[in-house]
């Protein structure tokens, strides 16, 4: 199955969505959405970590270290609330957008 | 918390931070080979896959950390490796320090005086808002019939002829009714020469008469006491002056000054206060010394020159109410809702309906003066572009010389940089990008930039007050102060940024475009090196390059200065003292003033050592000449030409013809060594009341008299007629550059009145101090009020009149060779580092049988090639810039070919010297110590 590069700019808005059902570290989030997307959409490790720290930054997401499943040190990244406004804008300028295309793709 | 207090928190905690996200990513790789192994994997396998999976870590723990980072803590992580890298190479930073120190630090100091002469803004309040008016014309007699006399400057600007000065009630027309300036104000254009007498001792001066509103309209507070203003610029004020405080510190700063009484030319002043340092008035150039109400100037001026006549004899009248002399500059200050071209097309208006007043029948297509107003914020503009190009021309040759010095940094930080490619190439592995790297070096180069610009700073303030000193020491050049403003310091973090960024830029792309697994493989001291180092070579060749452009200006100065030095002034400089009374100002007149003139030769003769005096209105060179008009009634046209065809330009019909014309006492040729040709000298027989004689000079001759016995011929002046009684050789007055104009000499006691002051020519033998203190001496004891001015031998009247070309000459000497040490420096260094490189192969070539004599062959063909590089790039260079220096040049052509040849002859001989060492070094390559070399 080919991979498709992500959109530029979803990837935040990615990130934030597998992030909204629970904590989760940094290759478990590339996972989730390797995963979610039946394999479609590849993260890149170049691109994931850059925009965790860009995240942080801005107080969209907190991090905290914790035991991982396999009983070794990882560092945890959860929604703030701040985080999960931001991810509803960016659902619904999404959705907006894509339907902007839907619309010409279909009517023009 | 908002972001930036987050970012804080990871800047404080960044130690933290770093060991966490390095874990971070170490236990995603892991968890990918964990899974990589549960998908059946071997062990080896899934770790190598995972680690190539997952890419370069360090870079990705970069570009993660450049999000959380501040901007400046790229330059701070930068600088603090740029520091450990220069302490590393001390010698290295130290020659690079020096040489950026030399190129900004002349810069500066060069532009310090541009500064200080051309840009910066007179100290009066808001100069912006003040403007002076100056008229113009587009022919140069177009306004011949509306004055009879102008005062200040009269030059071509724009291809129009244009003045400062207009007439006193012009002036007050003007300022009555114009509606644009919230008030005119006036002074006079030209300052006067005046005797100061305070306190016992008397002292020259230059006096300028000011409107009574003039401080007040230019926002300038007094030092000491109160400024001047209306009620004392008044018929019936009391007459009081304002001194500069620049006299006022020559006179020793008296504290109680305000108050004391001052007799100027005979008249008692009360000084009310003093001007604040740095006041110069509006025209720089002037160092005046006393400022008076305008009032009391024009009794002075009506005193001592008036009153006016105008050229039919008939008019009589105050400076203060004709309409023929124009002498008055005139500014005001702008309201703040005008407009300058407004305002200067209300004054055009005003002025024509002033001329319709006064000058009724003056025919509608005479030209009508234009009017414009110029901004005065830096002073009269005249002054200003006197300087410009000079300052210009200089700073570009300094420029030339921080250019050097550039491509000489540049050159050895790329020699440094190549040496670094295995450090670079280890960073390039290990995740930094080019960009990044490049970032790296340009920081190193802009921090080296700031720490000559530091030392260049020092310099240019220790070098730039000797520079004023000396432009200073010249009364041309007026008075000013050079400081490290606002201006000079942005212009050195300019030139600092920009030779930061020039001579960084090219070794950091050069460097930037290692090859990481070629450069960690290689090996030093290969040949296959060397071959790379073109841009090295290049940098040195142009340094050499505008070397020889230099060069060649400071041998065409050189030269220039020579011509002057050889220039066949007609008299005898040397031993000759010269010095200038003025007594007519005190009120001499008449016979007392005949009897001082006298009275004062007899002393100074019989002074020891005197061997015979004089006496002139002007001396020669430096002191300007006086143009009258004559006829020459009895002579004939010369030869071939036909009469009707010379009257149009020759004295010898009745159209008037300009002469230079010099008052002079007897032993006056004597004196001077100026030689008599044909006829007599002047004498003491020719007196007041003896016939009327002069003497003409060769060019007089040549010019009016060819073929004709001058001797006997009469000269109509003035309609006075004159007899030729002798003819002088050719002497050279006023400037240098100039040709001998047509000149004649008339005793001055034949004049209908004699001059008020006079310059006195005094041949001396021994020291010129000794005798110069005695005539101090004479003059006091005759009249203590009349002081000694301009007191010099003519040598040094000669000096100051060359003060630009000397300056020129020192200036470019040293630049030229600042920058041929400069170049010297890089030459040397790039030879030295080949060298270096080649000392493998130079041995394998010595155990192959090379003689020593090769191997100096060899390194010193390397030198041979870039000096001949350099100087064929040099030559069209320096040919195309002749044109800049062109009106600077006397005497020969700036493209003259020995300059060139010298200049370039210097520039090989030097480069040849310099690359010996390096060569002959190469030469004593021990072969067995070289093949183990690495």
């Amino acid at each position: 199955m080919s991979k498709v590069d992500l959109l530029p700019g979803t990837l935040e808005m990615l990130v934030l969505k597998t992030l909204s059902r629970g904590s989760l570290h940094g290759y478990g989030i590339a996972q989730r959405v390797k995963k979610l997307s039946d394999e479609v959409l590849q993260v890149e490790e170049g691109s994931l970590y850059p925009a965790l720290q860009r995240l942080l930054v801005r107080g969209l997401v907190t991090a905290e270290w914790k035991q991982s499943e396999t009983n070794r040190r990882a560092r945890y990244y959860s929604l703030t609330a701040a985080g999960k406004k931001q991810l509803g804008a960016e659902i619904s300028d999404y959705e907006r957008l894509i339907g902007a295309i839907g619309r010409v793709l279909a009517n023009a | 918390m908002s972001s930036i207090m987050r970012r804080l928190w990871m800047l404080i905690t960044r130690s933290r931070y770093d060991r966490e996200l390095k874990e971070e990513i170490a236990f995603h790789v892991e968890a990918r080979e964990r899974e990589l192994i549960a998908q059946g994997i071997a062990a080896d396998e899934a770790h190598f896959r995972a680690q190539r999976e997952f890419g370069n870590p360090l870079r990705i723990q970069e570009r993660s950390r450049r999000n959380v980072m501040f901007w400046w803590e790229w330059i701070v992580q930068d600088l603090q490796f740029a520091i450990r890298l220069i302490r590393k190479a001390p010698a290295f930073t130290t020659v690079i320090v020096i040489s950026m120190a030399i190129g900004i630090g002349a810069t500066t100091s060069i532009f310090s005086v541009l500064n200080a002469m051309v840009l910066r803004e007179l100290s009066v309040r808001a100069p912006g808002e003040m403007y002076l008016f100056s008229w113009s014309v587009a022919k140069r007699d177009g306004a011949d019939d509306l004055m009879s006399s102008i005062d200040g400057s009269y030059v071509q600007r724009d291809g129009r002829y244009r003045s400062w000065s207009v007439s006193f009630p012009l002036y007050e027309s003007l300022r009555q009714r114009q509606t644009q300036f919230e008030d005119l104000f006036a002074f006079a254009a030209n300052s006067q020469e005046i005797n100061i007498g305070i306190e016992g001792h008397s002292y020259p001066g230059l006096y300028v008469g000011i409107s009574g509103n003039y401080f007040n309209v230019s926002g300038v507070t007094a030092f000491r006491g109160r400024i001047l203003d209306a009620g004392d610029d008044t018929k019936t004020s009391t007459p009081v002056a304002m001194i500069s405080h620049r006299f006022w510190t020559q006179m020793g700063a008296d504290p109680n000054i305000v108050g004391k009484t001052a007799t100027v030319n005979g008249q008692l002043l009360t000084i009310v206060g003093v001007t604040p340092p740095g006041f110069t008035g509006y025209d720089p150039s002037v160092k005046t010394d006393i400022f008076v109400p305008l009032q009391h100037y024009i009794r002075d001026l009506d005193r001592l020159q008036g009153p006016f006549i105008a050229p039919d004899g008939k008019q009589f009248a105050s400076f203060a109410q004709t309409d023929l002399a124009w002498w008055l500059t005139v500014g005001g200050r702008l309201k703040p809702n005008a407009n300058a071209t407004t305002a200067a097309a209300e004054l055009n208006s005003l002025f024509r309906q002033h001329l319709s007043g006064v000058m009724p029948a003056r025919p509608a297509t005479a030209e009508v003066p234009l009017i414009e107003t110029e901004p005065a914020g830096r002073g009269l503009d005249s002054v200003r572009s006197q300087y410009q190009t000079a300052c210009l021309l200089l700073l570009g040759l300094v420029g030339v010389v921080l250019l050097i010095a550039c491509a000489n940094v540049s050159a050895l930080l790329l020699s440094r940089a190549t040496a670094r490619q295995r450090e670079i190439a280890q960073r390039l592995s290990m995740g930094a990008s080019r960009g990044r790297i490049i970032w790296q070096l340009l920081t190193e180069s802009l921090f080296l930039s700031l720490l000559g610009a530091l030392a260049g700073f020092a310099l240019a303030y220790w070098t730039s007050s000797g520079l004023a000193a000396l432009i200073s020491s010249t009364r041309d050049a007026g008075q000013f102060e050079i400081h490290m403003d606002g201006r000079v310091l942005l212009f050195t973090a300019a030139v600092t940024f920009l030779s930061g960024l020039i001579f960084g830029l090219v070794p950091a792309v050069q460097v930037s475009r290692t090859d990481p697994m070629s450069a960690l493989k290689q090996v030093t001291g290969t040949t296959r090196t060397e071959r790379g180092h073109w841009p090295g070579k290049l940098l040195v060749a142009g340094q050499l390059a505008l070397a020889l452009l230099l060069m060649v200006s400071a041998v065409l100065f050189t030269r220039t200065l020579r011509q002057f030095g050889k220039t066949e002034l007609g008299f005898d400089q040397r031993n000759l003292i010269i010095f200038n009374v003025r007594p007519g100002l005190n009120g001499y007149t008449g016979a007392k003033l005949e009897t001082y003139y006298n009275e004062l030769r007899r002393r100074v003769g019989s002074i020891p050592g005197v061997q015979s005096v004089t006496m002139a209105q002007r001396g020669p060179v430096g002191q300007g000449a006086h143009i009258t008009t004559v006829t020459l009634p009895g002579a004939q046209g010369t030869s071939g030409q036909s009469q009707a065809h010379s009257s149009t330009f020759g004295p010898w019909s009745d159209k008037e013809t300009p002469v230079h014309a010099h008052l002079v006492g007897d032993n006056y040729f004597n004196t001077l060594h100026v030689p008599v040709i044909a006829g007599r000298a002047i004498t003491q027989s020719d007196t007041a009341t003896a016939p009327k004689v002069v003497v003409v000079n060769k060019t007089f001759v040549s010019r009016f008299l060819k073929n004709q016995n001058p001797i006997g011929m009469i000269i109509r002046s003035n309609k006075t007629d004159y007899t030729i009684v002798g003819v002088s050789g050719d002497v050279k007055y006023a400037r240098l550059r100039d040709d001998v104009p047509p000149t004649m000499y008339v005793p001055y006691q034949q004049r209908r009145e004699l001059p008020q002051w006079m310059a006195f020519m005094v041949r001396v033998q021994g020291d010129a101090r000794n005798a110069s203190r005695a005539i101090e001496r004479a003059a006091a004891e005759i009249d203590a009020g009349v002081p000694v001015a301009d007191l010099m031998t003519e040598q040094g009247v000669i000096d100051r009149t060359l003060f630009v070309e000397r300056t020129f000459t020192l200036l470019s000497s040293s630049f030229a060779g600042i920058a041929m040490v400069l170049a010297c420096v890089g030459l040397y260094g790039t030879l030295s580092y080949m060298v270096a490189r080649r000392t493998n192969e130079i041995g394998v070539r010595m155990a192959l049988g090379a003689q020593r004599s090769n191997i100096l062959e060899m390194v010193m063909r390397d030198g041979w090639k870039m000096a001949l590089l350099g100087v064929a790039m040099g030559v069209p260079l320096t040919l195309a810039a002749a044109k800049l220096i062109e009106s600077r040049v006397y005497g020969i052509s700036p493209r003259d070919p020995l300059s060139l040849a010298l200049g370039a002859a210097l520039v090989l001989s030097i480069a040849l010297i310099v690359g010996l060492l390096p060569a002959w070094r190469a030469s004593r390559v021990d072969p067995m110590v070289a093949l183990k070399y690495e």
